[in-house]
């Protein structure tokens, strides 16, 4: 598979495998997590994340895979797949499709990946456009809930406590799963185009900006209690707006939310199958649709809330493991062995 | 073969439809509920429309009774052999008794269901609740619309707030402020409901104690949640002349000096004259006897109304969560809802008139 | 032939060649040394004409000019059998002298062909009100006469044995991708048909996927569009006796551009842009809306429509779905009907179809009021396109659409726009991406694509589906 990336398409790509399902999950148990200072904490984390994208951007020539490094990813990546499709899945059980098989649902999901990773590299690459529209609508919508905010929600400042900073740091990792695409793909970018510096900064600030604005708005407008209750903010937040021509503008967004996150599962298999196919030249075709019929039915175990929570939970500490502890080790072995 | 297999799957989806398919013909509307409660058991009253001819709805009423809400309504299709659909659910009446009970539990299907909407209307009532279901010839309109349109106009005006179920549940969640909702109550003909006020919670549950349009018209005023319309009418003394003055609050600014255990609520109203037949209102000397007058009045009224709701204790201004955001100490002194009923409230307002009409 | 034969014995032959065609004019004229043969169709060249060129040669034969028989219209060469039979049947004149064993041509063909006149189908407001007719000569006459440039090359083939029809592909050298004329080139090259008989056919051979619903050609009659199309460095297919040409590589976006956009306004050009992608999503998407909405999500209508809604749809006796088709294939037929109709009763039935029916269907209860309105909506909607092939597709693809809605509402909607959507990712035209700016993405092209800018520049088309990659390399299919 031969493609070049344009720094628009690179930094797209990499938006939305990161705002992908964790925009809807990441508020909620962040702000539970960190209480009041949420949005503090969240600047900290932030400033953390454009450390670690300038550690990428300093070192991404040293990051090469191994067959053995290639194999952890994948195995990674088939977690952080099946822990999406297991929560978008439990979601729509619960919104839209109770009596529904689940793995009709799942199914339909998958097949979307599978059409899009049995094409060309360029389309799962592309597939993002058409999430554009989508988030500047979504956006737009989320601005008619400032008439109903409460400002005063975010005072008293400064009253976190030590375990709460731990453990909000913790789950805002939520918010960085899939950085470790960067990695793969920052040696395809179009080498004429310039990425270090601003429009890294700029892509930095994209991201936070975005998650920032949602934390701020979880903490504005529930109530602490309130936030304990609801576990998608701000597909309540849609659902309690009224606008004219329409009403319960949350079912539209839990289905463009569900659009996003199948495009964020196409995109990490699209990732697994090309770092696969590096060491694994023939029956891509096939290894394509093992890896989709293991999508179908992993997650068909992990349907329950519990068991989604619990995903949810562990996928810090696996990201963590994959974004930052095994790129640190390779891009050190490589640097020591290419003095 | 395959192909004949596919396209004959095909068809029976067609026929079949789907797991989760809901046909908007087989459910019946519900726009409007009314719930009392009695030694535990709910009874709920529900307002229903059936499509009587091709291009007529009509609308009866249907009781049940049950221990949720759930249930009443499942009691309710039992004897009407309908589905009722709460999803387009428009307003709900509680009588009092319900309202001394936390309302965010006894409604909780409305949020736990993904179908229903939270932009539903809540009103209390006074009395029986099986009267204020039924069509009266003096309504004019259906029961549901009439009570619509009423809480639409009311908040417009200022003298109800405008709250649905979701602003309701985050003040009923919120410890900084109390709940207040409207107030109906029977007119003393007894043919037609009428706005009387708002009903004043204490800490999640109704207090007991009401307003009446205008005090809860200041209330509004107070925590700076005015409808489109706020106007305050009095009567001006000049000589041995009493002229009525009626004033539309254009813009105003709240400023509030929290001290220990003391409270200044400092407006300053910007007001366009809307009657005044005394006139003169270019003449500098009577716009500022008016504008002293009216800051008397309002400072009077206000003040009485922050009285009342001392003694309901129930704080629907929303100082505690001003309160609680920065002053702390105050804050932690105990259960906010006693501490507020205890403090010494001072409102003051600095009444001015920005606009005297197209006349002098 | 032997030169033995005689005149008449030769002229026998010759008829016999052409199976004795009453049409067929074989006849003795004397010339300066002995006698030729005249040899043509009167039902496609003009008699008195041919008489008059004759005459013209004859003279210049007497005055013993060197290489008499060259002039502009005319021209000499050795005799073949099929020299003669290709010539007669593309309504030349043969002139067979037997005895230097040569054959004069006169190329004078006279077939009937209609005035240029606007095509139907393709009227626009302003702009030029010229339209292709069914001679390639004309047709290309109509694109030199807009290009005086003499790097507009014209470039023609003749394609199938029994028709043997001649097929002209035009485009601008210096602005053309040359790797583009080839790929036209080697397709053109490898059909191999018994019978040409129309564009479509061509079109079905020169496509990159035959069974996608999306068309890879814009097919225009327009001389304008054409021009405007070459001049972005595309290449025009034209085939004789047909009154249109086949245009590519096209991206989706460009079949929803007009030359009344140019002609126009620079507003209001863009705003009639915006207005047909809109209509583009009315068209696919609106009945499949209404049926999600009626089966899965009717608690998003606010309370007022809920109560109309309700009220249409208490007495259907079907489903949304069936309600839909029974509406949708009522209108495709009268939009059949109304096409094969003589013109002065066609509005008559489309009235009587439209609204006679329609409003009886509504009143018998087999269908609900809203499904009307929703249907006609689509139905209008989707005829904003000014392209007929891209009419056609926008019409199929909302079927999908409401199988989807009917079977997970929104969710069927939302899975079928990403299936859509990579689909369309997937085509290309000549090997170049059909969706462009999309793929490979670049935001400062979409400007292009929404709005008429005010000037109008030559933009090349884009030519891989990877960003930056080398021409026609990049982007393998897995």
């Amino acid at each position: 598979m031969k493609f070049m990336l344009s720094r628009n398409q690179f930094f797209l790509l990499l938006f939305i495998v990161q705002t992908g399902s964790s925009f809807f999950s990441f508020p909620a148990p962040f702000v539970n997590a960190a209480g009041r200072d949420a949005w503090l904490l969240f600047i900290v984390s932030a400033i953390f994340h454009y450390m670690l994208l300038l550690f990428y951007e300093r070192n991404y020539d040293y990051f090469t895979m191994g067959p053995f490094v290639s194999w952890l990813y994948k195995g990674y990546w088939l977690f952080v797949v099946i822990s999406y499709l297991a929560y978008v899945d439990y979601t729509l059980a619960v919104w839209g499709f109770p009596k529904t098989p689940q793995y009709i649902v799942i199914g339909i999901l998958v097949t979307v990946s599978l059409y899009a990773n049995l094409s060309r590299a360029e389309t799962a690459i592309n597939l993002p456009v058409l999430l554009i529209p989508l988030i500047l609508a979504f956006l737009g919508f989320l601005q008619f809930a400032w008439g109903d905010v409460i400002w005063t929600n975010i005072f008293p400042i400064g009253q976190i406590t030590g375990t709460e900073w731990w453990k909000g740091l913790l789950k805002g990792q939520t918010a960085f799963i899939g950085i470790e695409l960067y990695l793969v793909f920052r040696s395809r970018v179009d080498i004429k185009q310039n990425i270090k510096g601003l429009p890294l900064f700029v892509y930095q600030m994209t991201w936070f900006l975005f998650f920032f604005f949602s934390v701020l708005l979880t903490i504005w407008y529930f109530t602490p209690t309130g936030v304990k209750l609801v576990p998608e903010p701000l597909l309540f937040l849609l659902r309690t707006q009224e606008v004219t021509f329409i009403e319960r503008l949350d079912l539209f967004f839990l289905y463009i939310w569900t659009v996003w996150t199948i495009v964020t599962v196409t995109l990490v298999s699209f990732t697994a199958l090309y770092v696969h196919r590096q060491h694994a030249k023939e029956k891509q075709v096939r290894d394509t649709i093992i890896w989709h019929v293991l999508l179908v039915v992993l997650p068909l175990f992990f349907l329950k809330k519990e068991n989604v929570d619990y995903l949810n939970d562990l996928i810090i500490y696996v990201h963590l493991v994959f974004a930052i502890i095994i790129p640190v080790i390779v891009i050190f072995i490589n640097r020591r062995k290419r003095k | 073969m395959k192909k004949l297999a596919l396209i004959s799957i095909a068809c029976s989806f067609l026929l079949a439809g789907c797991w989760d398919e809901r046909l908007y013909k087989e459910f019946t509307i519900v726009p409007l509920v009314g719930y009392d409660r009695e030694e535990g058991e709910l009874t709920g009253y529900h307002t229903y429309t059936t499509v009587s001819a091709p291009d007529m709805l009509s609308y009866s009423t249907v009781v049940g009774k049950g221990a949720s809400v759930k249930e009443v309504g499942f009691d309710a299709n039992r004897k009407i052999g309908e589905t009722l659909d709460f999803s387009q659910l428009q307003v709900i009446l509680v009588s009092e008794e319900m309202a001394k009970s936390n309302l965010l539990e006894t409604f909780d299907v409305l949020f736990r269901e993904p179908h229903n909407r939270l932009s539903s209307k809540l009103a209390v009532v006074e009395g029986e609740i099986a009267s204020y279901m039924e069509k009266t010839e003096e309504m004019g309109l259906e029961a549901p619309d009439f009570y619509l349109k009423n809480l639409k106009t009311a908040a417009a005006h200022s003298i109800i707030p405008d709250i649905n179920v979701n602003e309701a549940s985050t003040r009923i969640n919120d410890k900084g402020i109390d709940l207040f909702l409207p107030y109906i109550k029977m007119s003393e003909s007894g043919e037609i409901p009428e706005l009387a006020g708002v009903a004043l919670f204490s800490n999640k549950v109704f207090s007991g104690h009401t307003l009446d349009d205008k005090e809860s018209l200041i209330v509004n005023i107070l925590a700076k949640q005015p409808g489109k319309f706020t106007v305050f009418s009095y009567e001006w003394k000049q000589g041995n002349k009493t002229y009525p003055i009626t004033v539309e609050i254009a813009r105003y600014t709240k400023k509030w000096n929290i001290h220990d255990n003391q409270i200044d609520a400092n407006y300053k109203v910007k007001l366009s004259v809307e009657e005044f037949a005394h006139n003169h209102l270019n003449d500098e000397k009577t716009v500022k006897e008016l504008e002293q007058f009216l800051s008397k009045e309002m400072t009077k009224d206000f003040n009485k109304v922050i009285k009342k709701l001392q003694e309901a204790k129930s704080d629907a201004v929303g100082f505690g969560r001003t309160v609680r955001a920065f002053h702390p100490h105050l804050w932690n002194e105990g259960k906010w809802q006693d501490t507020f009923a205890e403090l010494d409230i001072e409102v003051k307002v600095k009444a001015k008139i920005a606009h005297s009409g197209i006349l002098n | 032939m032997d030169e033995v034969q005689s005149m008449d014995s030769l002229i026998l032959s010759i008829k016999n060649i052409f199976h004795n065609s009453t049409d067929l004019v074989v006849r003795e004229v004397s010339w300066k040394d002995g006698s030729a043969l005249v040899c043509f169709y009167n039902t496609i060249t003009e008699s008195g004409e041919v008489n008059r060129q004759i005459e013209i040669l004859r003279h210049r034969s007497i005055a013993d000019l060197p290489d008499w028989g060259n002039t502009a219209a005319s021209s000499v060469e050795a005799f073949s059998q099929s020299k003669l039979v290709e010539n007669v049947t593309n309504g030349f004149v043969a002139i067979f002298f037997p005895y230097p064993n040569l054959l004069l041509t006169i190329t004078m063909p006279s077939f009937e062909t209609r005035s240029t006149q606007e095509p139907s189908n393709e009227l626009v407001i302003r702009g030029k009100h010229e339209g292709f007719v069914e001679s390639v000569d004309k047709n290309i006459s109509l694109i030199r006469k807009s290009l005086g440039v003499p790097d507009l090359v014209v470039q023609d083939l003749r394609l199938g044995e029994d028709t043997n029809t001649k097929v002209t592909y035009v485009y601008i050298e210096s602005i053309a991708d040359p790797e583009v004329i080839k790929e036209v080139e080697t397709r053109l090259e490898h059909i191999h048909a018994s019978k040409i008989m129309g564009l479509g056919q061509i079109e079905d051979y020169l496509e990159d996927s035959v069974w996608t619903p999306f068309p890879q050609w814009l097919t225009t009659e327009r001389p304008d569009r054409v021009v405007a199309n070459i001049l972005e460095g595309k290449v025009a297919v034209f085939m004789n006796h047909s009154p249109a040409a086949l245009v590519a590589p096209v991206t989706f976006f460009s079949f929803y551009e007009s030359p009344d956009d140019f002609n126009g306004r620079v507003l209001v050009g863009s705003f009639f842009r915006l207005l047909r992608i809109i209509s583009f999503f009315i068209a696919v998407f609106l009945p499949a809306f209404y049926i999600a909405l009626t089966g899965f999500h009717p608690e998003i209508l606010p309370y007022e429509l809920s109560k109309k809604v309700k009220l249409a749809v208490e007495f259907i006796p079907y489903r949304p779905m069936v309600e839909a088709l029974i509406v949708e294939l009522f209108i495709e037929v009268i939009r059949e009907a109304t096409i094969r109709l003589p013109a002065p009763i066609g509005p008559t039935i489309g009235i009587v179809g439209g609204l006679v029916i329609g409003d009886a269907i509504v009143n018998a209860g087999l269908v609900s009021n809203l499904m009307v309105i929703v249907v006609a909506m689509t139905a209008i909607s989707s005829f904003v396109v000014p392209n007929v092939e891209m009419n056609t597709t926008v019409r199929i693809l909302r079927f999908p659409f409401m199988l989807a809605a009917s079977f997970f509402g929104f969710f069927g909607i939302a899975i079928g726009t990403l299936i859509l959507f990579i689909h369309m990712m997937n085509q290309s035209s000549l090997n170049q991406p059909y969706l462009s700016p999309v793929i490979p993405f670049d935001p400062s092209r979409f400007k292009n694509v929404f709005f008429r800018l005010p000037y109008f520049k030559s933009r090349k088309q884009q030519q891989t589906f990877t960003h930056g990659a080398p021409k026609q390399k990049g982007g393998g299919k897995t």
